[in-house]
């Protein structure tokens, strides 16, 4: 609906909040059976009972007339208007055009319906408040009956528009006074004049906002993508691959990567605003896209607007500062300090950002062709991205350095069925399977939203057949390859589980002793790297046995490598010299202890804070009660009955003390033999990318 | 300028005729190579045995090892009373865990096999929950639906004894069929009863009204002879 764009919502606050408060009211009125099937007649039923219970609410506001909103509403009136009707004729091309059929017959309604309310209020002037509503039945009556031959005449998206609006004059109307009425009428004239001119101009700030009727309860409305924290825009609409992107910055990357880095245009040139917003609905309404749906400028404004209104920044609210101020950082300090800030992200703003740098830097590659630097991107994408020039810079100028795994590839979605040529390694079946399964997942995610129908049920059991099939194509391949190796594997899962907790044990201990460790190894405790890398060196099969257990997940990345990552892994020990392998772990486990520091302090300044409240509270509680805890004292010496509660109570505190400190304890250690993992996770994809 | 507007056209234009090249092959296949489907849902706790029926009418084997499923979809062509139809099979898990899931799919099907094993008693008792279940979602006491006592095989290990499932069968006035996975016994006996049902509800259902009082009748004609 047109009144709802955020366009209006920036300019008239006030009018927006109560616009929304009445929505939010309707919806609670219509039950929640029409929203699942939201069939033409449904709508109308239920456009119906919007405007008797938006009457219904007109009274209320009448009856308390002298509430602040009101005041707003008063001085708003014209201008609302005025906006409305900007975004009347402005739908789409089709609309416009009926629109243009349909003109006259809206001015003609028009000017009867100024009539009527000429009439309306003389009589309002005349009679008081009380009987007002009565009046107002019969004029929303009157204009309710204008609204259904406008239906005979006008076609359906064009009417329900119509009748939002007529509403809404009429609730401005309701209220106003008369001076402010005639102001209305004369901009009400303006508005049919300017139509045909403001139609052409203004098409497209409402396609973007302008959402359809029908359209209102549909999964893009309930479920936006756009304007919502990264996270949910990812779980809501995503590559199904592992990327973690959503699909619109994806494809959008993709199609500049594609078509774009030669172009001129890329970065530069301003979006065609209706082929924007036409792609931006089908993105919102998860719908295909086609490559006509695309250009570069296009594409280049889509990662924009999706980049600007997500609602906290891309490098995180508690990072970017640091970001900012590492930029100051000389050179070698820099760039590890950058490298522990993003590997602090969360996986997806850490891919978005990588993906989004990567990606300009290829644009910056380009220089040549495409006459777009670092600047003409700046400019394009500062803003959105909310970053200092600086900032960027570094990020596009290092992106290889700082994004080593962002590999810009190009999306392939879930297939849509199995090709009977489809390929036999376990390799492509199982990331085949994998994109499968998080699409089902999504489409049970939806459908656990409210959002069903037919078609998505046949794409949930398409779906699941397509996983079932690629499942047993996996099986009976692994079968053909698999050796018998199974209790290995299971032993091998076995000592993990068993390392970690003498882990555990030794972590507490100093980190000076984790470095002599790496020194040596196969002295002291922590014999996890080695032992956990020596099974895959001395046996191949490993990686296939891993695959049978771990619903094939880590299968995949190391059975492509299988052989290459020992052969690297042999290689790779040499590269490295033990102190510099020292000096990575041990700035590894600095930074994550000093983490692990500044949150811990953050929680004993939190729980001090508790205490003095508490203790304030204890104080006043006393002062109040001074008398009264005497007596119960007393009594408590009294009953023997008590005494024994109170007696049993003591234990009871005591062993959960007890309790307490042990999980406590257990927590600490946790904690470290987490850190532990992480730096092993790190060493290991340093390792691996050296 | 020009240039590139034309070229835009163009490309427009080719992808529209490949696009409706591809809607009318598709379309021009679907009335030959699509025979009606016919949904059916296999539920029953889990290793009473959901998966290896499916198996076995799908491929004809016998699976002995146990392996949880979480849910599987099959589709098979078969030639039922001389037409040749669609079963789509769903195959969930019989563990609680994947209760969410399943309830998607509860929705649109359209037969249900409740299977239980005729040695494991709490099976048994457990298919009473599936059917409330099932009639939850469904809305319907009529829903094509079949008890299927599985593992007929291991007679000397049975522990629910035949009456009784005659007569929670009787009771609900649905078929009721002892399968073999192991030794096909039965397996597309069932399958092939469940399409007839759901063959006779949709022409009932497309009927209309009047329909509705015969197919009852029907049906209980039909419980009473099995």
């Amino acid at each position: 609906m047109d009144f709802e764009s955020p366009d209006v919502e920036k300019d008239f606050p006030g009018l927006y909040a109560s616009e929304t408060g009445r929505k939010s009211n309707e919806s609670d009125f219509s039950d929640g059976g029409e929203h699942e099937k939201p069939s033409k007649k449904d709508l109308l039923g239920r456009r119906k009972d919007k405007k008797e219970s938006k009457k219904d609410r007109g009274y209320a506001a009448l009856g308390g007339e002298s509430s602040p909103e009101e005041d707003t509403d008063t001085k708003s009136p014209s201008k609302t208007k005025k906006t409305k009707s900007f975004k009347f004729p402005t739908k789409s091309k089709e609309k416009r055009e009926k629109s243009r059929d349909k003109e006259k017959v809206l001015d003609d309604v028009a000017k009867q319906k100024e009539l009527s309310e000429k009439e309306k209020k003389k009589e309002k002037e005349r009679e008081k408040e009380r009987e007002r509503e009565k009046k107002e039945k019969e004029k929303r009556e009157k204009l309710r009956e204008k609204d259904k031959e406008k239906e005979e005449k006008a076609k359906f998206k064009l009417e329900s528009k119509e009748k939002l609006k007529d509403d809404k004059k009429e609730k401005v109307k309701d209220k106003d006074k008369e001076k402010v009425k005639e102001k209305d009428k004369e901009k009400f004239k303006e508005k049919d004049k300017d139509k045909k001119d403001k139609k052409l101009t203004k098409v497209p700030s409402t396609v973007t906002s302008g959402v359809p009727f029908e359209e209102i309860f549909t999964l893009g409305v309930a479920l936006p993508i756009f304007g919502v924290p990264l996270q949910q825009s990812v779980e809501r609409s995503r590559c199904h691959d592992d990327t973690g992107l959503p699909l619109v910055i994806r494809d959008s990357i993709d199609f500049l990567q594609a078509h774009g880095l030669k172009s001129n245009q890329i970065y530069r040139t301003e979006p065609d605003k209706i082929k924007l917003q036409q792609l931006r609905k089908l993105f919102t309404d998860r719908g295909p896209t086609f490559p006509y749906h695309w250009d570069v400028p296009v594409a280049c404004a889509m990662l924009k607007s999706f980049i600007s209104e997500l609602p906290d920044s891309i490098l995180t609210q508690e990072l970017h500062g640091q970001f900012e101020q590492a930029t100051a950082i000389a050179e070698p300090q820099r760039e590890a300090t950058m490298i522990t800030l993003i590997s602090k992200l969360p996986a997806c703003n850490h891919s978005l950002l990588g993906w989004l740098m990567r990606h300009f830097e290829n644009v910056v590659a380009n220089e040549q062709t495409n006459h777009a630097n670092i600047q003409t991107i700046a400019t394009a994408m500062g803003p959105a991205l909310n970053m200092s020039l600086n900032l960027l810079t570094y990020f596009i100028s290092k992106a290889d350095k700082l994004f080593p795994d962002v590999r810009l590839t190009k999306y392939v979605p879930p297939l849509l069925s199995i090709p009977a040529d489809f390929p036999e390694t376990a390799n492509e079946i199982s990331e085949e399977l994998r994109k499968q399964e998080s699409l089902l997942s999504q489409i049970h995610a939806e459908m656990h939203a409210g959002f069903i129908t037919n078609a998505r049920d046949q794409q949930l059991w398409e779906a699941q057949r397509i996983v079932t099939q690629l499942k047993r194509k996996l099986r009976s391949v692994q079968k053909s390859v698999e050796p018998n190796t199974a209790p290995i594997q299971q032993v091998s899962v076995d000592e993990k589980q068993e390392d970690e907790p003498t882990r555990r044990n030794s972590q507490p201990s100093e980190v000076v002793v984790t470095e002599t460790e790496i020194k040596t190894p196969q002295t002291i405790g922590e014999p996890f790297p080695e032992t956990k890398e020596s099974p895959n060196t001395s046996d191949p099969t490993f990686p296939v046995e891993f695959e049978d257990n771990f619903d094939f997940k880590p299968a995949e990345t190391k059975e492509t490598t299988e052989t290459d990552v020992i052969a690297e892994r042999v290689i790779e020990k040499p590269k490295f010299t033990e102190k510099e392998l020292k000096v990575l772990r041990l700035q590894l486990e600095n930074a994550e202890y000093l983490q692990l520091k500044s949150l811990l302090q953050a929680k004993i300044n939190s729980e001090q804070f508790e205490i003095v409240k508490l203790r304030s509270h204890v104080a006043l509680k006393n002062k109040q009660e001074g008398i009264v805890t005497s007596n119960k004292e007393n009594k408590e010496n009294y009953t023997p009955e008590e005494q024994e509660l109170r007696q049993k109570l003591i234990k009871e505190n005591a062993l959960l003390e007890q309790k307490r400190l042990n999980l406590v304890n257990q927590i600490f250690q946790e904690r470290v033999a987490c850190i532990q993992l992480k730096i092993e996770l790190a060493m290991k994809e340093i390792m691996s990318k050296s | 300028m020009f240039s590139a507007i034309t070229y835009e056209l163009s490309s427009k234009f080719l992808e529209e005729h490949k696009c409706t090249r591809l809607l009318g092959s598709a379309m021009s296949k679907k009335p030959a190579a699509q025979p009606t489907l016919h949904k059916v849902i296999m539920v029953g706790s889990g290793g009473v045995g959901k998966s290896a029926l499916t198996l076995q009418f799908m491929y004809d084997e016998f699976v002995e090892d146990y392996e949880p499923t979480k849910a599987d979809s099959y589709r098979k062509k078969v030639v039922l009373d001389g037409e040749e139809v669609q079963i789509d099979i769903l195959d969930t898990a019989g563990q609680e865990d994947y209760a969410a899931i399943r309830d998607n799919y509860f929705r649109s099907g359209e037969g249900f096999l409740c299977v239980f094993s005729i040695t494991e008693p709490e099976s048994f008792d457990a298919t009473q929950e599936f059917r409330e279940q099932i009639l939850r979602v469904k809305n319907d006491e009529n829903i094509p639906f079949l008890l299927v006592g599985n593992k007929s095989d291991l007679g000397d290990k049975r522990r629910v004894p035949l009456d009784a499932c005659r007569e929670r069968a009787q009771l609900w006035q649905v078929p009721y069929v002892e399968t073999s996975a192991k030794t096909r016994d039965n397996v597309d006996k069932v399958f092939f009863d469940l399409m007839r049902e759901i063959r006779s509800r949709k022409s009932d259902d497309s009927r209309a009204t009047n329909g509705d009082v015969k197919r009852t009748k029907r049906r209980k004609i039909k419980c009473n002879i099995l």
